[in-house]
């Protein structure tokens, strides 16, 4: 079953002589509960790509579709919603609140739906994660290694069917990124979840189902 | 004045009759929402018209959709493991044919009275190998099936994990012996991570029975514990053949055999059984390889219990 297509997606800046290519007509398809691993040099189009799966940026040309949906058609209200109710985001930053504490930050995006907590499934994540005694932390006050596990609880509160990682271990040195992403794929194979993640790391694209190359806007190269 | 109250609470009671009825109107709409919406997911379709509202019912769809999709995944689940479990049986039957149809060919031989007994004794010695042979393989399929159907219990403790360590070398040293391999181990004292001290010694000796097998005469095995906040690493790195990174994730698979490597004694399910092992502790386990450069295989145990 298909939980992610894309058709033929393009993505332009500029225009005439400066025109850029950041994507230039990708087709791909993803299986769902799969693990999918985007490879290639800064400057590739990955980022771009990632953020055209999960709505944040609207492409030039082409479709996304998720789980059904087409991503085009939507007002941005509804993929507002969408985007909190089916994907979760792992930035390479983190993108933790600092003035909120780590419990507050975890349950942010089950508070912007207006839903209450499964206080159950919240201990399972966080002492998954090694978190359940710094829930009353900062941010700032933890290592890069535990802001990504915030981060990655955070993704993972709302069961979103998609979780889209933009390089979530590159400010990680190499033990914690396995750590990390160790427990990354243990949660989306417990869940269900299908993972997408950017990477430069070759050596961590293997724990992945499948690695994708991308180089100048398109798919190089499609490796199960 | 008392008309003007009676005239009040007579008003009030037809308010509080008409809120009634409003609310159970729309209680009674909200209702059927859901149960077309449900009626309709049971079927397996999607109710796009109830998706990314800010609406209460959108809210419950999208719930429902994904206990569906939960449910229905498992459903598929099982229905692979099924057919798993159906290739696994013909593979081990392909299998155990070779040594059986030896043994039984050897035997017939036997039989001829012609035979000299210079030759009847090699046919005997070659029954006897052809046997320890089915034994080995009726050994890993039991391990390997008692994995799989779960039946086994590990007991996680917090144990030493250099005594764990050696335990899985003591089971190798011979053979390394035979083939003049030096293995070191670099372990910084009394670490202590939860593990099944039994199956995670099993695990590692695989490993290394795997390192020893592929590493030329006088090579070098070194096994590294690093200790982290999550997990507990142990790499395990050889100065053998190497492993072409498009065969990382093929090596772990059950009966995977290297084409280059088909002749060597082996079954293909040491590493199978390894990652079975680490996997059900919450762990995992990466390969860092380049052909001719010796391989890296890092075992990462979570050092609390959890999963």
């Amino acid at each position: 079953m298909k939980i992610l297509q894309t058709n033929n997606l393009t993505k332009y800046y500029g225009a005439g002589p400066v025109l850029v290519k950041a994507l230039d007509g990708v087709t791909l398809e993803i299986e769902k509960g799969s693990f999918t691993a985007i490879v290639g040099t800064s400057g590739s189009g990955k980022s771009t790509l990632l953020h055209m799966l999960g709505g944040l940026d609207t492409p030039t040309g082409g479709s996304v579709v998720v789980d059904g949906e087409e991503l085009r058609g939507m007002e941005r209200n509804e993929l507002t919603i969408f985007r909190r109710r089916k994907i979760g985001f792992i930035f390479q930053n983190y993108n933790l609140l600092p003035h909120l504490t780590v419990y507050d930050n975890i349950v942010l995006p089950m508070e912007l739906d207006g839903r209450s907590v499964d206080t159950h499934y919240l201990n399972d994540i966080v002492t998954s994660l090694g978190l359940d005694d710094k829930l009353q932390r900062r941010p700032n006050k933890l290592s890069g290694g535990q802001q990504q596990r915030v981060a990655i609880a955070r993704a993972l509160i709302t069961k979103p069917a998609i979780i889209l990682a933009d390089e979530p271990t590159g400010n990680l040195d190499s033990h914690t990124s396995h750590e990390v992403l160790g427990l990354l794929c243990t949660a989306g194979r417990k869940f269900h979840q299908t993972i997408v993640m950017i990477t430069h790391n070759e050596e961590i694209a293997q724990m992945a189902d499948r690695c994708l190359r991308i180089e100048d806007g398109r798919i190089a190269e499609s490796r199960w | 004045m008392i008309c003007f109250l009676l005239g009040l609470v007579f008003l009030m009671g037809i308010l509080n009759i008409f809120c009634y009825l409003y609310f159970r109107r729309r209680f009674v709409v909200f209702s059927e929402e859901i149960l077309r919406s449900a009626q309709r997911i049971m079927g397996q379709e999607k109710e796009l018209t109830q998706h990314n509202r800010e609406t209460l019912a959108s809210k419950v769809v999208m719930e429902l959709e994904k206990v569906e999709e939960i449910v229905s995944n498992r459903l598929r689940e099982s229905e692979g493991e099924k057919e798993k479990l159906q290739r696994t049986i013909s593979d081990i039957s392909h299998q155990l044919k070779t040594p059986l149809s030896n043994i039984s060919m050897y035997h017939d031989m036997i039989a001829d009275p012609k035979l000299t007994s210079d030759e009847s004794e090699k046919f005997m010695e070659i029954i006897r190998q052809q046997l320890e042979k089915l034994e080995f393989l009726i050994d890993s399929l039991i391990k390997s099936s008692r994995l799989e159907s779960d039946m086994i219990h590990l007991n996680i403790e917090d144990s030493s994990i250099f005594y764990t360590l050696k335990l899985a070398v003591n089971g190798i040293v011979q053979k390394a012996d035979k083939k003049d391999i030096d293995i070191s181990i670099h372990c910084p004292a009394g670490i202590k991570v939860p593990h099944d001290v039994k199956w995670t010694a099993e695990a590692i000796e695989n490993i290394l029975d795997n390192a020893v097998k592929y590493t030329q005469q006088r090579g070098n095995v070194s096994i590294h514990v690093v200790s982290g906040e999550m997990y507990t690493e142990i790499k395990i790195k050889d100065t053998g053949k190497g492993i072409p990174p498009e065969h990382y994730n093929d090596i772990f698979k059950r009966f995977y055999r290297e084409k280059s490597v088909v002749r060597d004694e082996g079954l293909g399910l040491g590493l199978y059984i390894a990652r079975s092992i680490i996997v059900r502790q919450g762990g995992h386990i990466i390969v860092r390889s380049a052909k001719g450069k010796g391989s890296c295989f890092s075992l990462f145990l979570p050092c609390r219990k959890r999963m």
